[in-house]
């Protein structure tokens, strides 16, 4: 004992202490700091901004104008003035920026409204833009009580029944006189149990691209290419005459493949196919989700035909890299390519082609052209798929009006064109099309028309774990792992299990 | 000193270990009992926010749903997901335990040149010390399309039709490969274990064995591995425990490295049949959102990693495995 307390001298003793009490303390601190304050201040700040601004706001509109309406919110929200942060968070594609860009330049707006009304008010926003999904990093900023205020996703039942974004009906209807233009068949997508739940932010079409130089190699004549746009609007051609012209130029060592779709789960060409063939995804009456057994096994049997049997479309397709589809189609090894809007944007901005890098327009009109999603079979319709992109303000926001105010006026007609045209979606609104800088655009008033065939999504809950079981059932079918039928099968099974009662069978 | 009521001898040992008590408390016996909590609730994304707020929140439910999901086979892709978990620990420990003492023999014994012995050592470390996302990277390029796996592979005059379309995604390559990288990334743990009693081995008994003329492969049979008993089982038993609940590497070659986000890890990591016990709780909870299943799930881990040890406790003699080195008596 006597050395043991000999070996550990005064001093040493007194900074093991000092080491171990700042470990605890710092320990207790973490521990308790972020506990307490966190969930009493979100809950009040939301509480109180919302009746603060909505209580005298809502009914004091009427008589002035809807700037004088905006400023006097601000110095309402913040009556001391200085410097606020927004933050916006968004993904998409590389040539979606514009998504978490406009908010900025709403602000930047929004700062000039303020000073000429001599408000001392500043908004500064902070932007995260990401590639793909984002709702673990969202959860997660929710959990540290960091939130952003702004955030641009779909998910919209998942984002409301988990509380994570507000109510803008008040708001709305505050404001209606700068949304008046919206295309009403969108606020369909961002209605739900009753309640307006975001701003569309954009909306695209998903047309099928053909390669123009492969056609005419075939023997195609200039008009006879011109003319199938329409020849496949009318339902003169279908997806069944494509698949053997695209067999046609693969025996002919024109491409390599045919088709090619998306690498995972979207609209097209999968929930296309599906309501071609006479399916429906969600009950009208009930909401619930719906599983049309016939529709879906004769989708699942095209994309078996085309990857087993006409072996047009790779049986790998699922869960190949973006970069390298985008790279075949561009470089034309590909014949056929169910996209979207967006990827005419997407061939002008990133490099995939071998020689030119980044593609001209003019390249983009000389070889490739793009047409509704065919009708699978002839006395079908052809048809496309719109997914409109949203904007929410958040349940942690601190200031949800102003954050509200900045995606109305990110979504208003000059920044609405500006990203329409930059990313080659669909403007929100419409008086965006008599904006010179969207009408110099030839490709979107091309693809305009393709609106009138358009179609939604389901919005559910249990859509996501519908998209995983289907995207299972595609991926085992195109690589001949399962037959169509086997397939199904196991999609039903799976579906209902994971969806109980929300899942309705038919056929 | 001796002024204080308790022997400071007594002290001492905790105020070291204070530190040490504090951190598993925070990291590890705190989330422990969170995950056992979360296990039998539905927490997902609907009440989630409403759970952070409120631990006790009304809105989570205390429910056995979990468990019936994953025992009563209402979860159809469980059993699929028990038997990829049985191939990757028993494949990926057979090279981790026993492939590794083969090259640790072979590397510390048989090759009586430091510099290569060496050379060979560090050229097995390279993959654990390589940053993990570079290693999921190197591998997917390695065996991408026009890789240079399948270039090697045309060049030997392996016909294009016998290459599978992908290696990644095809069973059973694709999870031929999971094996692979796992395992070239795991065997220098053991490597590192066994070359170290290798080096231990007094030479004087090795030496004795060659004078009596024993030849080097009886020298490796008869000496070194009965010598080697306890460190073997105890890179098994660390190594089966480790792997149980390893897939960062999967998750990287099949996920980051292939671009995709959360939600598109569990479609990729299902086609090619490489989604392990810990991945399926890891996908469930953040890119299904449903906490509670997950938590659930890592439980079923967590109580087959107990039975484990248990088990090594018992057969392997676990508590003689932490006395000091049999090999110096």
């Amino acid at each position: 004992m006597s050395r043991l307390s000999s070996a550990i001298s005064p001093t040493a003793l007194a900074v093991i202490l000092f080491i171990v009490g700042l470990v605890i303390g710092v320990a207790i601190g973490y521990v308790v700091k972020p506990a307490a304050p966190a969930a009493p201040v979100t809950t009040t700040t939301v509480t109180t901004t919302v009746t603060k601004t909505v209580g005298p706001g809502a009914t004091a509109t009427v008589t002035e104008t809807i700037t004088e309406t905006i400023t006097q919110t601000i110095a309402q929200a913040v009556p001391t003035g200085g410097v606020i942060t927004i933050k916006a968070w968004a993904s998409g594609s590389p040539v979606d920026t514009t998504r978490v860009e406009n908010v900025v330049r709403a602000a930047e707006l929004l700062n000039n409204i303020l000073k000429a009304a001599g408000i001392n008010v500043t908004i500064k926003v902070e932007t995260q833009f990401f590639r793909g999904d984002y709702m673990d990093k969202l959860t997660a900023a929710f959990a540290a009580g960091e939130a952003p205020d702004i955030i641009a996703m779909k998910n919209l039942p998942e984002l409301v029944d988990g509380g994570y974004v507000i109510q803008l009906d008040q708001y709305i209807d505050k404001y209606k006189i700068w949304l008046d233009d919206v295309y009403p068949v969108l606020w369909n997508a961002v209605k739900y149990k009753g309640h307006i739940w975001a701003l569309p932010q954009d909306t695209e079409a998903r047309p099928l691209y053909f390669r123009k130089d492969v056609l005419r190699k075939l023997g195609w004549s200039e008009e006879e290419i011109n003319a199938l746009p329409e020849k496949i609007r009318r339902g003169e051609v279908t997806l069944r005459d494509l698949i053997k012209v695209a067999k046609e130029a693969m025996e002919k060592g024109l491409v390599q493949w045919g088709f090619y779709h998306r690498p995972n789960f979207g609209g097209t060409p999968f929930v296309i196919l599906y309501y071609q063939y006479g399916g429906i995804l969600q009950d009208p009456e009930t909401g619930k989700l719906v599983l049309d057994k016939n529709a879906m096994l004769k989708m699942l049997k095209l994309l078996y035909e085309m990857a087993q049997v006409e072996k047009v479309l790779p049986p790998d397709m699922i869960g190949t890299e973006w970069r390298k589809i985008h790279s075949d189609f561009v470089n034309g090894r590909v014949l056929f390519w169910f996209g979207g809007t967006w990827h005419w944007a997407e061939w002008q901005r990133v490099a995939y082609h071998e020689e030119l890098g980044k593609l001209p327009e003019s390249y983009e009109w000389e070889n490739i052209g793009f047409a509704l999603v065919p009708a699978p079979e002839p006395g079908l319709k052809p048809m496309t798929l719109s997914s409109p992109y949203l904007y929410y303000v958040t349940s942690q926001s601190k200031y949800p009006e102003i954050a509200f105010i900045l995606i109305m006026l990110a979504t208003s007609p000059p920044l609405d064109a500006k990203h329409a045209v930059d990313s080659a979606h669909l403007p929100v609104r419409m008086t965006t099309v008599e904006y010179p800088y969207y009408k110099q655009s030839k490709f979107l008033s091309e693809v305009a028309y393709m609106l009138e065939y358009t179609s939604f999504e389901p919005l559910h809950p249990g859509w996501s774990t519908y998209r995983g079981a289907w995207i299972e059932a595609i991926a085992k079918v195109e690589k001949g792992e399962a037959t169509p039928e086997q397939a199904l099968e196991e999609m039903v099974r799976t579906l209902q299990a994971q969806l109980g009662d929300q899942l309705i069978i038919k056929g | 000193m001796s002024k204080l009521p308790i022997p400071t001898y007594r002290i001492t040992p905790w105020l070291f270990l204070t530190p040490l008590f504090i951190m598993i408390a925070l990291a590890w016996i705190g989330p422990l009992f969170l995950t056992v909590y979360l296990g039998f609730t539905d927490l997902q994304l609907k009440n989630f926010i409403a759970f952070i707020k409120d631990f006790f929140t009304p809105q989570v439910h205390f429910t056995l749903d979990n468990f019936r999901r994953i025992f009563l086979a209402q979860d159809p892709y469980i059993p699929e997901v028990a038997r990829i978990t049985m191939i990757y620990v028993g494949s990926v420990l057979a090279i981790n335990a026993f492939f590794a003492l083969v090259l640790s023999i072979a590397i510390a014994y048989f090759v009586k040149s430091e510099l290569i012995s060496m050379s060979l050592r560090v050229s097995w470390l390279l993959p654990r010390i390589t940053p993990g996302i570079v290693y999921a990277l190197m591998w997917n390029w390695f065996v991408s399309r026009d890789g240079m796996f399948n270039l090697l592979l045309r060049l030997a005059g392996i016909p294009e039709s016998w290459l599978p379309s992908n290696w990644l995604l095809d069973k059973p390559y694709s999870q031929l490969l999971m094996i692979i990288v796992n395992g070239y990334i795991g065997a220098s743990f053991g490597m590192i274990v066994y070359t170290a009693a290798i080096k231990s081995i007094p030479p004087d008994l090795i030496n004795a064995a060659l004078v009596d003329g024993a030849s080097e492969f009886q020298v490796a049979r008869r000496i070194i591995i009965p010598l080697l008993k306890w460190p073997i089982m105890f890179v098994t038993a660390w190594q089966t425990l480790s792997l149980m609940a390893s897939y960062d590497v999967i998750l990287m070659v099949w996920g980051a490295a292939q671009g995709a986000s959360p939600s598109e890890v569990l479609g990729i990591t299902k086609v090619a049949g490489v989604t392990v016990w810990s991945l399926y709780a890891y996908t469930q909870a953040f890119s299904q959102y449903q906490y509670g299943y997950a938590a659930a799930i890592s439980l079923v881990l967590v109580a087959i990693g107990l039975g484990l040890i248990v088990f090594y406790f018992k057969v392997f003699g676990f508590r003689r495995l932490m006395e000091p080195s049999r090999v110096e008596v």
